[in-house]
């Protein structure tokens, strides 16, 4: 008798359980409740052939939406940002196809750009300032997903290195993080400059070019921000930096620096002279390099004269900044005013030029040899990791930046007929 | 027992989930479509009704709660773009850098779209310097000239717009991050842009006068709410009977091509007001309440002559009328004759006639008001012939002026004798100054003005006699 309790029972409870399932299988599903959506454009738009181009080079080869316009939900709310210059962006848009893809196109082949491209490349016009903070973003990589490229409106598009400040540069560093999220570089790099960073004060680190942090192993102030910065900023700078540009990172990496603080000055400073070239703490001062003069003999003077005074007078005060002016009488005995004479000894001894020493590098770090070995890190993994030889596709960025022609990039739109 | 319990408990429970999962399926759709496809709708319903009749929109636009509004004239083009005219300093300062703050009018192209957010968006989403200024970064004009020390606010203005409704030709649009609610209005196609900017800048400049700050609501129920400093179109308001200080509130408003209006709707003693149009003599008349109108109120001579009212509304008598002159050129009948007469006769004495004007006493130079005769009420207005004397010299004749006012438009001025030994000198040399002065002392007037919101100039009568005039214009 139990047993067919249990059984009606277990009969009534399954009975109740298929009950509501009956009357939920009556539902179907219907038609999407979104319209449809077709990647058909309009020729009658006014960014038809812009939008078209876009979907050839973009789109179909990459499943790259370029993103010219902007939504307030396509930017974070608390800036205060403003859409890209449509002209702007359609320029941006050809550079950024001939100095970015296409050149990973040629060197590492179609795939790589297809598979680790950003989804979304998003244009804003305006910088994006942080009302609380100060400080500037210049580029954003969300992810992997999504890179947004900021001031697009104060592109020059004439004048490539004002590009690659603004924006080129930009691409390639978000680029890298964009690789190294999907493939971990060694974490060999990291240590380079382990306790060196800076997360809060990076911006305000140094001299104003950036010498300082390229003395600690850091290629630019914000690559000593994280180590990730780092090495983005290491091989986006190696891809984008002229040679000139490079080798003089390379350069102020490997001086001594010395801090100079006074009630007027807190500075950088990589060289020196002593009043009279007396030498003695009381004389020595620090002086910029763009007052500095090298003679072919390679030897350093201000480029100024100190007038000798025998005996030295102590209190004398001389003025060294910048070039000197001197007066002189012209052969009519009239009084001329010249600039920077040059290193020649006045014949009677008063006039003597001002030698200039540089800073001794005492903070035992090889700047120029910790950068080194970053870029060799990052050029082993590109290798290896990605296939992805870095010389070359430098030499060939370098190249095109060179010779990249805006008007005939134009052309690819212009030339398209409705 | 228990378990038959158990079982009839199990039962109901079952039936219950059987209905609840009916009652959900039997649940019938409010709409026809789907909210994905009325968006969709929404989009080109929108799109159409912007593009429509030429496209031509007049936009109130906010930057944000704390500035005046700014009128743009848009066309939208079917084909995506449109065209943004405006006319302000801050367009002349995106332009020229050289700019030293003129109202610059401009136009330009960008692009435009209806998108799809959490309703209808209009989006002006390609960079427009005419139009985006306000929702740029960026300080206007820069502190620096790199703008290094930019503070990333700019003006905080918004460039996308929820589109909330559409009636009578006009849109009632909401920005997108600051929720400033604003209105587009239809205009006509043919309009020209400049044209139609060029007149809005000129009312915005002479709309509202800012040596005439105050102006005054006019409730149907005869009570005066003040309102202050209409010419920087942001606006403090309050019953004109209370007490300013505690029941003032400040509102920013606009001027537009039609007249003027607040951005947000002020509740006038029970009357909600918000925008006004331009009628008859310059007057303002609500939109909301016809009845309610707003002028100058300077026909009423209280205001225009009594200084406590003046003391009342402005808290810096600085700022307020100073007086009015005498201007030759709007003198008729009588008065211009007499007033040649006084020029012949000055002339001949190798003086020169310099001006007239009324001014409150305390806005005269401090040397003359210190010789004004002690029994007059200090702050009371003085009638002031000016006398050139010989280059570089004046003398001026003060006659204390003791006006009385009548109803609303009726004023008799008398005259004192002149209070200072030098005026009264000149006074009795030239006798014609003497009759000019008699044709007004003692007289009632009844006073005229052309723009009654703004009234710069004022038409003084004898009262039954309009064959004579005289014309003051604001100091």
């Amino acid at each position: 008798m139990k047993s067919v309790k249990l059984y009606i029972s277990a009969l009534l409870l399954s009975s109740v359980a298929l009950l509501p399932m009956s009357s939920c299988s009556d539902d179907k599903l219907g038609d999407t409740i979104f319209p449809e959506i077709t990647d058909e454009l309009d020729p009658s738009a006014y960014t038809y052939k812009f939008d078209l181009w876009l979907q050839k080079n973009y789109l179909e080869p990459y499943n790259v939406k370029f993103n010219y316009k902007l939504a307030d939900i396509d930017a974070d709310m608390n800036y205060n940002l403003v859409p890209a210059d449509y002209d702007k962006a359609v320029d941006l848009a050809l550079l950024t196809k001939y100095l970015w893809f296409d050149v990973y196109d040629k060197i590492a082949g179609k795939d790589l750009l297809k598979e680790t491209s950003p989804r979304v490349l998003q244009l804003v016009g305006s910088a994006a300032l942080n009302p609380n903070t100060g400080s500037e973003t210049v580029g954003l990589a969300e992810g992997g997903v999504k890179v947004t490229l900021f001031n697009v409106n104060r592109l020059n598009v004439y004048d490539f290195q004002r590009l690659n400040d603004g924006a080129l540069h930009t691409m390639h560093h978000e680029y890298t993080h964009i690789l190294h999220q999907k493939k971990n570089y060694p974490t060999e790099f990291n240590r380079l400059s382990v306790g060196r960073y800076d997360a809060s004060n990076w911006s305000s680190r140094g001299d104003a070019e950036g010498g300082v942090v390229n003395s600690l192993g850091f290629i630019t102030k914000y690559a000593s921000s994280d180590y990730r910065e780092d090495f983005a900023e290491t091989v986006s700078c190696y891809i984008t930096m002229t040679d000139a540009q490079w080798n003089r990172a390379l350069d102020l990496a490997s001086r001594g620096w010395f801090n100079y603080v006074s009630d007027t000055t807190d500075d950088w400073f990589c060289f020196y002279y002593y009043d009279n070239n007396q030498a003695s703490d009381d004389t020595k001062r620090y002086i910029r390099e763009s007052s500095v003069v090298t003679d072919e003999a390679g030897n350093m003077s201000t480029g100024a004269y100190q007038k000798a005074v025998t005996p030295y007078v102590n209190d004398t005060t001389y003025t060294i900044e910048g070039e000197m002016i001197i007066n002189q009488l012209d052969a009519n005995g009239f009084r001329v005013s010249t600039t920077n004479p040059g290193l020649v000894v006045d014949a009677s001894g008063k006039l003597i030029p001002i030698k200039v020493y540089p800073v001794e590098d005492e903070d035992e770090i090889d700047g120029r040899s910790i950068i080194l070995q970053k870029l060799n890190i990052a050029r082993k993994w590109l290798a290896d990791d990605w296939g992805i030889d870095l010389d070359a596709i430098r030499e060939e960025v370098q190249w095109r930046q060179r010779n990249y022609n805006i008007a005939d990039l134009r052309k690819q739109i212009t030339d398209i007929t409705n | 027992m228990k378990k038959f319990q158990v079982y009839g408990a199990l039962m109901l429970l079952g039936a219950s989930v059987m209905l609840t999962s009916c009652l959900k399926n039997e649940e019938e759709d409010i709409f026809d479509k789907s909210a994905s496809e009325r968006l969709d709708d929404a989009k080109v319903y929108y799109s159409d009704i912007l593009t429509a009749e030429g496209g031509k929109w007049q936009m109130e636009y906010y930057a944000n709660s704390d500035e005046h509004g700014y009128v743009y004239l848009m066309t939208f083009n079917k084909n995506g773009q449109v065209t943004i005219s405006g006319q302000n300093e801050y367009i002349g300062y995106e332009l020229d850098p050289l700019s030293t703050g003129a109202k610059v009018y401009a136009s330009q192209t960008s692009l435009w779209e209806v998108v799809a957010d959490n309703g209808p968006v209009l989006s002006f989403n390609s960079y427009n310097p005419v139009f985006h200024i306000f929702a740029s970064p960026y300080d206007i004009p820069p502190y620096t000239e790199n703008g290094t020390d930019e503070s990333g606010t700019g003006h905080e203005g918004d460039y996308e717009f929820d589109l909330m409704k559409y009636s009578n030709d006009t849109l009632y649009i909401e920005g997108k991050k600051r929720e400033i609610k604003m209105i587009m209005t239809r205009v006509d196609a043919n309009v020209d842009d400049q044209i139609y900017m060029n007149y809005v800048t000129a009312m915005a400049d002479s709309f509202f006068h800012p040596k005439v700050p105050m102006v005054f609501m006019n409730l149907p129920n005869d009570k005066r709410y003040a309102i202050m400093n209409g010419s920087t179109q942001i606006v403090t308001m309050w019953d004109f009977d209370k007490d300013r200080i505690s029941y003032e509130t400040t509102h920013n408003a606009i001027v537009n091509h039609d007249g003027f209006a607040l951005m947000n709707p002020y509740d006038a003693g029970g009357y909600t007001v918000q925008r006004f149009v331009l009628g008859d003599k310059g007057t303002l008349r609500c939109v909301e309440n016809p009845a309610i109108t707003v002028d100058a109120g300077y026909l009423n001579t209280d205001v225009m002559f009594n200084y406590n009212t003046v003391r009342k509304c402005e808290l810096d008598t600085t700022k307020y009328v100073h007086g009015w002159t005498l201007q030759p050129s709007g003198l008729t009948g009588d008065f211009a004759a007499a007033y040649q007469a006084m020029i012949t006769e000055v002339n001949k004495s190798t003086r020169a006639l310099n001006e007239i004007y009324i001014a409150r006493l305390d806005s005269i130079s401090y040397n003359q008001v210190a010789l004004v005769n002690p029994k007059v009420p200090f702050l009371s207005y003085a009638m002031v012939v000016k006398v050139q004397m010989k280059p570089g010299a004046y003398t001026s004749i003060i006659l204390p002026l003791v006006p009385t006012c009548e109803g609303e438009d009726q004023v008799s001025m008398v005259l004192d004798d002149a209070t200072t030994t030098a005026g009264r000198n000149l006074l009795n040399a030239l006798a014609s100054i003497r009759d000019f002065i008699a044709m007004i002392d003692g007289k009632k007037f009844t006073i005229t003005a052309e723009n009654l919101l703004s009234p710069t100039t004022l038409k003084l009568a004898p009262s039954g006699d309009g064959s004579s005039t005289m014309e003051f214009t604001v100091r």
